[in-house]
């Protein structure tokens, strides 16, 4: 399906605004950043504005190939991967971090199998 | 067979290898580690690297064997072969290759410029003529050996391994070699990290379920529980000494299945705590996936000696923990799946399974530093394993039998 043919309008974000703004971050290193830097009631205030219209966000941005998400739809597509930064943090620990790991920045991404970073 | 046999789990585990204390000595001393340099690191099959990475004639990869000091170029030749070679020019040593990949038309030396093909022959020397006697057939980049099994490359640092790559991954036969070589993996994530922990409390931390309702607790505990992951061993195999199957509960409504598992779960199949509503495609499992027992998940296999490579339907992990010093070491966990993400709600399973798994992974990397000192300064000298962690008595055996018998192996010569 290509954007001309999407049935699916872009979903009203009316009162989100502020919540897409700090939390449609391009990365999942920039999601956690997030995350580890803000307080347990930012991160419930997200996840509980964001979670009722979840379903309805996947959906829209489903009906696109992968490459053709209209730009003003990316904002929605990083806040909606967000929430899965934050649900650990509001279901199972009750806090913006884990305490029974170790520090979650000292593993780093890798961006292919032989990727060993600087030597 | 009944519905209730068919849910049967198998044996927990066994006592079978003893019910004796294990020492740790193993994990913390200088001498020990100083043998498993020479007889372990220096000719087991290493895994060193996935063979679609280094696809076409004059790519390359540079693996490392930190603590030898080895660098190895595993390059591609235009004959479509892919070979091995210590990272070292043949005239004065220095390294050939310097980036973790590339593709180049010659391995050429950036010291003074002595220039290999891909098949490790010396082709040109700038001003060969004030060399004296310089034969270049003898100037030949240093083999070493390289295998491919179910698509990933092993390379040997022994001058005659004492195995070839197929026997010394047995009983994980030819299915094996096929399902996991399947063309259809590819790469999709993984992490890496350093640790101030001996080696193996990396790998032992992967090789047992009995770890899981208490260190996982506060993110999977109950998904996968303890009592549903049943250890295994092959005392008998060179290179792959035991294994741990997993199984979802019997109970589907046990774990935290939260609003966020259970939306990803419609769009994929990356989580392997919760139980996708859509399945990865997997050519040629048969042999290989437990399918019949409708709670299966996984079996890992510790690939001896650093390896744990967890196998399921269309998703591979392996796990890779390679020492620096006996003290410090380089993890990594990397992920192949059948299918890339096509569609957003593919992209969003990807990301909740993501990072489910890197936070579970984070609780299992917790231990080993801790652990890794209390054996150091002497407060632990002995450690309990129950039937559940017969794996860690197998690995140990393998441990033990590989260094006495590479030991022997060069008296007898």
């Amino acid at each position: 399906m290509t954007a001309a043919t999407a049935t699916r309008a872009c979903p009203v974000i009316a009162g989100l605004e502020n919540h897409l703004a700090a939390w449609g971050l391009p990365t999942t290193e920039k999601r956690l950043a997030k995350r580890l830097s803000s307080d347990m009631a930012e991160v419930r205030s997200f996840y509980d504005a964001m979670l009722p219209r979840l379903s309805e966000f996947i959906e829209y941005l489903n009906q696109f190939p992968l490459d053709a998400i209209p730009a003003e739809a990316h904002q929605i597509a990083w806040a909606t991967l967000a929430m899965c930064e934050v649900d650990n943090a509001i279901n199972k620990w009750h806090d913006t971090t884990l305490d029974t790991g170790i520090d979650i920045l000292r593993m780093i991404p890798k961006k292919n199998f032989p990727d060993r970073g600087q030597q | 067979m009944g519905k209730a046999e068919n849910l049967a789990l198998p044996e927990i585990g066994s006592h079978a290898l003893g019910t004796a204390k294990l020492p740790v000595e193993q994990y913390v001393s200088q001498e020990f580690f100083e043998l498993e340099k020479k007889h372990i690191f220096g000719k087991s099959w290493l895994l060193a690297g996935r063979e679609s990475d280094v696809k076409a004639p004059g790519d390359y990869q540079n693996f490392f064997v930190d603590t030898l000091g080895v660098s190895v170029v595993i390059a591609r030749g235009k004959d479509q072969k892919l070979r091995a070679f210590y990272n070292a020019c043949t005239h004065r040593g220095a390294r050939l290759v310097n980036a973790d990949t590339g593709n180049v038309r010659a391995l050429v030396c950036n010291f003074h410029g002595w220039s290999f093909n891909l098949e490790g022959d010396l082709i040109n020397v700038p001003d060969a003529g004030l060399f004296a006697g310089l034969d270049p057939k003898q100037e030949h980049l240093r083999p070493i050996h390289l295998d491919v099994w179910g698509g990933f490359i092993f390379i040997n640092l022994a001058e005659k391994p004492a195995w070839t790559l197929q026997q010394y991954m047995l009983p994980l036969d030819e299915k094996f070699d096929r399902y996991l070589g399947n063309k259809d993996w590819s790469w999709s994530f993984g992490w890496r990290a350093k640790f101030k922990a001996n080696w193996k409390l990396i790998v032992d931390a992967q090789i047992e379920g009995y770890h899981v309702d208490m260190t996982h607790r506060k993110t999977i505990a109950g998904a996968i529980p303890g009592a549903n992951t049943a250890a295994y061993f092959f005392p008998d195999s060179v290179g792959v000494p035991c294994g741990v199957a997993a199984y979802r509960p019997e109970d589907a409504s046990r774990g935290m299945q939260t609003p966020m598992n259970l939306l990803s779960a419609k769009y994929g199949a990356t989580s392997i705590y919760t139980k996708p509503e859509r399945e990865f495609k997997a050519e040629g499992g048969e042999g290989v996936l437990n399918e019949d027992h409708p709670l299966w998940i996984f079996d890992n296999y510790l690939v001896f000696p650093n390896i744990v490579m967890f196998v399921q339907k269309g998703q591979i992990l392996i796990q890779r923990t390679l020492p620096i010093s006996a003290d410090e070491c380089i993890w990594e966990v990397d992920f192949y799946h059948t299918e890339t993400p096509a569609s957003f709600g593919q992209v969003f399973n990807m990301e909740q399974g993501v990072i489910q798994i890197r936070d579970v992974l984070s609780e299992d990397l917790y231990t080993a530093e801790g652990i890794h000192a209390n054996f150091k300064c002497g407060a632990i000298t002995h450690v309990h394993l129950n039937k559940q962690e017969v794996t860690l008595r197998a690995y140990y055996n393998r441990l033990m039998s590989a260094i006495e018998e590479q030991s022997q192996a060069k008296e007898r010569s």
